[in-house]
């Protein structure tokens, strides 16, 4: 018989003061899905990342759209999708990513935004975008290999 | 947004009294650090050591705070957490904060610059 876990689904308004106890959730569900301290605190910063994306860019901070994130666990990963109902996520933004251009000696042009996507990007395995049935999804995939290390 | 102030010889010392520094607080952070930076020009260590998690909006209020500094070298950060420390790394902001795990080490290097 093969016992999976139930996905998880959470649904937040787009309020910036909703994100912080969704991460808390998302740390919670990695936690009792058997993935160490770390690795779930990874995955709650990309979740935190990917809605504050959706809330600021998606719904241009409006607090009356709704975001939703799953969290389901397969065989060899951790599967989380954000999802909203705002503006689609330009065409081709994720290839675009770059790493922020951080360079001391000129501190005025140091980047204060604009880095969400590319931490997310750094702390899981896979990530990509779909629109759906008018739904801005982002997909995120974390390797789990003996329990997440 | 609770954060502490402290002076020892010569270095503000301020103690951030947030698990969470996201985006729900990152602004009011971000003025808080400014107000007190830019009005004293002061030599300042922020003290993470409490901090679990920490987003790009909070680490933005860092940035807008160091440059409202002096010189970057007047501003250290101390007891960032390894999640906290990761996030420095990832972002390569570890190249302009200086990061120590103590607030004693990390006074001590604000002091030396002249």
């Amino acid at each position: 018989m093969i016992v999976r876990p139930a996905p998880l689904s959470l649904s937040i308004a787009s309020k910036m003061a909703c994100v912080g106890p969704l991460g808390r959730e998302v740390r919670a569900a990695c936690v009792d899905l058997g993935l160490t301290e770390r690795v779930a605190g990874e995955i709650e910063l990309s979740v935190v990342e990917a809605v504050n994306n959706a809330i600021e860019h998606a719904y241009q901070l409006a607090e009356d759209g709704v975001v939703e994130v799953r969290l389901e666990r397969r065989r060899s990963h951790l599967r989380v999708e954000v999802a909203d109902r705002g503006r689609r996520l330009p065409a081709g933004a994720l290839s675009r990513v770059r790493p922020p251009v951080v360079d001391g000696r000129d501190r005025a042009a140091l980047p204060e935004g604009g880095m969400g996507l590319f931490i997310l990007t750094q702390l899981m395995d896979a990530v990509r975008y779909q629109r759906r049935a008018g739904k801005n999804v982002l997909i995120m995939e974390r390797r789990i290999d003996g329990g997440g290390r | 947004m609770r954060i502490s102030e402290e002076r020892a010889d010569g270095v503000l010392v301020l103690r951030v009294g947030e698990s969470r520094i996201d985006a729900a607080c990152a602004p009011a952070f971000r003025d808080m650090l400014a107000a007190w930076i830019g009005r004293q020009a002061t030599r300042v260590v922020i003290d993470l050591s409490v901090v679990t998690i920490m987003d790009s909006t909070g680490l933005g209020a860092l940035v807008a705070a160091v440059k409202v500094a002096d010189s970057a070298r007047l501003v250290a950060v101390a007891g960032a957490s390894n999640a906290v420390a990761t996030l420095f790394k990832l972002t390569r902001m570890d190249k302009v904060f200086q990061m120590f795990p103590t607030v004693a080490e990390a006074a001590a290097a604000v002091r030396q610059p002249a």
